[in-house]
């Protein structure tokens, strides 16, 4: 089954670093965590109509921005990655 | 016009003595301040062959026009001279307190000349001004010379100082200010440090004031909105502070492992932004009206590496850490606290600490010349070694000099992993293109704060591009580094970057300053500093051979991870860069261009 791998203020969020869950998209997998987690936690992922603008989620480190976006396909040994970007802007670290 | 104090300190340390000078009204329009006209300043004033540690050099401490307003974040100032490290021009930029301490004292730029013969701390106090003997702090670190000048002048003074480092003219040192805080980059510390200056400590209380208050304190509110309903500038930076990246762009394959031999840490989430706010953190805290508050006070409170201290930051956390392999969280946060204290820079020591790692395990360096086995991981190997590095003891002296004379001595120079000699920061080019080619183009040798493409490379902002594509990534690079050069002459915080932009900014300088901008024309002034550095380059004898890659970084794919098999693809960037920039083929500005941006 896919590994989700919370990041900085979701895994605050979700209260641990690590789910696993079975899905075969990430549709699927991110309904699967809003509702192991709890509806104020889907909050933070959907926003009714898809995802909230600043989620990043990445599958193997690739976001899914460049795969199939919510129909990405998932296989059992994926890790997927999931975290608040919320940048507006360019600075650096 | 507001915004300036109109008054530029120059101080001749050979001959000691100090001189007030009118700031240009125009050319301070035309380049705005801080990394801009200090730029320019040095450009009119030094030959851009001078050797960098002679007393030919300068060094100018430089503030914007929003530094010490109530503009948020407006607490800048920049420390800008030719780098001993890398030959170029050298433009190192710091928050903290002094920056808007100098500007209370009445002074926009303090330019350095000469070199005393003795050692020596300037003090600004209000209006008056002294060369003081500083024998008492030489040979001390950071934070004891702070604590005793403040002793000897005024407890509510700011001081920036070097440390031993500086002293010893070590290319790995940096100026730091408010003791923890560091105009880190390109060896500004060794610059400082061979002209016996040890500190300038500043006790000011003119104002700042500016041309339209009503409109100003306006434009100041709306930012400071902006930035509150920015979830990074109200909660993930203060909350995490920069090292949140690190679990980003290991997840992203990027974060460059041992010296760019991996590009993914298996020990990343042992230094991470989330364990460091578990363990070590004690609060954070913000510079000189800030609203963002991202440094990290911290403190280990137990074991060998006990201490108190701040940081570390994303990129401190990596150089000391990731890219020596070391996961020690305690042991890294040590290293950190040694950098500042001794005052060097954390990307350049890690870094150069991680070169000589490499050099060791493959056997280029004999341990009878270390001392000591210095193998990727060895969290004592770390900390050992950064102090002899602080104090150019052993074989710290030669590391000292930054990874590049370390490789270069042992006959790799191939192993050293930067542009320019100057150390790669915390993102791999390979998996980001866009990084690469900024890299490889910006003006003082590798960095990250000179066109921040993993915005649109990793959190799609203004929007997503694909880190593995070379499309576009000219463009948006040029942009950013002008963007980036217009911010840094404000005296504005690039952190506010992620809250907002030079739209929101701009209305800020015009309003303080009066002087009629307009955002493309702050846009413009972006683009003519980056030119202007490029000019102070080829002048001192760099040319588009420089804007290269390591070869590792060329032609060696990164081994595993989802950035596998990528490297840094710049032969498919550089060409359409140098075209956008107005360049010709080699990387030289056309007459053109130069004519556009008034540097003909």
């Amino acid at each position: 089954m896919p590994v989700v791998t919370f990041l900085g203020e979701l895994r605050q969020a979700a209260g641990r670093a690590e789910v696993t869950l079975e899905a075969d998209t990430a549709a699927r997998l991110l309904a699967a965590v809003a509702a192991a987690i709890g509806p104020g936690f889907a909050d933070r992922l959907w926003t009714g109509e898809g995802l909230q603008p600043d989620v990043e989620v990445l599958v193997n480190g690739r976001n899914i921005e460049f795969l199939d976006r919510l129909d990405t396909r998932l296989r059992p040994a994926d890790r997927v990655t999931i975290f608040f970007s919320g940048l507006r802007g360019f600075p650096g670290g | 016009m507001g915004g300036w104090q109109g008054q530029i300190l120059r101080v001749n340390l050979t001959r000691g003595t100090c001189k007030k000078e009118k700031l240009d009204p125009k050319l301070a329009r035309a380049y705005i301040g801080g990394r801009g006209l200090g730029t320019r300043i040095l450009y009119d004033e030094i030959d851009p062959k001078v050797d960098p540690l002679s007393a030919n050099n300068k060094l100018i401490l430089a503030t914007g026009p929003l530094t010490g307003t109530n503009a948020s974040t407006g607490g800048r100032y920049m420390v800008i001279t030719k780098s001993p490290l890398t030959g170029a021009i050298a433009c190192s930029n710091s928050g903290g307190y002094i920056g808007p301490e100098i500007k209370f004292c009445g002074y926009d730029f303090l330019v350095f000349e000469g070199r005393a013969k003795t050692p020596v701390y300037l003090w600004l106090n209000n209006d008056k001004v002294e060369i003081r003997p500083a024998d008492k702090v030489w040979g001390k670190t950071t934070h004891e010379t702070e604590d005793r000048l403040k002793a000897e002048t005024h407890q509510e003074a700011h001081v920036c100082a070097i440390g031993p480092a500086g002293e010893a003219l070590a290319l790995t040192a940096c100026v730091m200010n408010d003791k923890h805080r560091a105009a880190g980059r390109s060896g500004v510390g060794a610059v400082m440090g061979s002209k016996n200056l040890k500190a300038v400590v500043a006790r000011g209380t003119q104002p700042v004031k500016v041309a339209r208050p009503k409109e100003f304190m306006a434009a100041c509110l709306a930012v400071v909105n902006k930035l509150k309903e920015s979830p990074v500038t109200s909660g993930g930076l203060p909350k995490y502070g920069t090292p949140i990246l690190v679990n980003v762009i290991n997840a992203h394959g990027f974060l460059p492992t041992r010296n760019f031999q991996q590009g993914q840490f298996e020990g990343a989430d042992k230094v991470s932004g989330e364990t460091i706010a578990d363990t070590i953190l004690i609060k954070n805290k913000g510079c000189f009206a800030c609203t963002i508050a991202c440094a990290r006070v911290s403190e280990v409170k137990e074991g060998k590496y006990k201490g108190a201290g701040e940081g570390p930051e994303y990129e401190s956390d990596w150089a000391l850490g990731i890219a020596t392999g070391v996961s020690d969280l305690p042991a890294v946060t040590k290293a950190n606290y040694l950098c500042n204290e001794l005052g060097m820079d954390t990307i350049e020591a890690g870094v150069a600490v991680a070169t000589a790692m490499e050099l060791f395990e493959k056997g280029h360096i004999p341990q009878a010349d270390i001392g000591r086995p210095l193998r990727f991981g060895d969290a004592d190997a770390l900390v050992w070694l950064i102090e002899e590095m602080g104090y150019r003891r052993g074989f710290g002296e030669l590391v000292a000099q930054g990874g590049y004379r370390v490789a270069e001595k042992y006959g790799h120079p191939e192993l050293f992993m930067g542009v320019k000699k100057q150390a790669f920061p915390a993102y791999d080019g390979r998996g980001a293109q866009g990084m690469a080619l900024g890299y490889a183009t910006s003006n003082r040798g590798a960095c990250h704060l000179r066109g921040y493409t993993i915005s649109v490379e990793v959190f799609g902002i203004p929007k997503k591009m694909d880190p593995f594509a070379t499309q576009g990534k000219a463009e948006v690079s040029k942009l950013f580094q002008d963007v980036t050069a217009f911010v840094d002459s404000t005296g504005m915080c690039l952190f506010t970057t992620f809250g907002i932009g030079a739209e929101d900014i701009y209305p800020m300088l015009e309003h303080a300053t009066g002087a009629g901008y307009t955002l493309e024309e702050c846009l413009k002034v972006g683009e003519r500093i980056w030119n202007l550095e490029r000019l102070f380059n080829l002048k001192a004898g760099l040319s588009g051979k420089d804007d290269t890659l390591p070869p590792r970084i060329l032609h060696e794919g990164i081994p595993a991870g989802p950035a596998k098999g990528m490297v840094g693809k710049l032969a498919e960037m550089l060409p359409e860069y140098y075209k956008l920039r107005g360049w010709d083929g080699s990387g030289v500005p056309t007459k053109a261009k130069l004519k556009e941006l008034a540097l003909a």
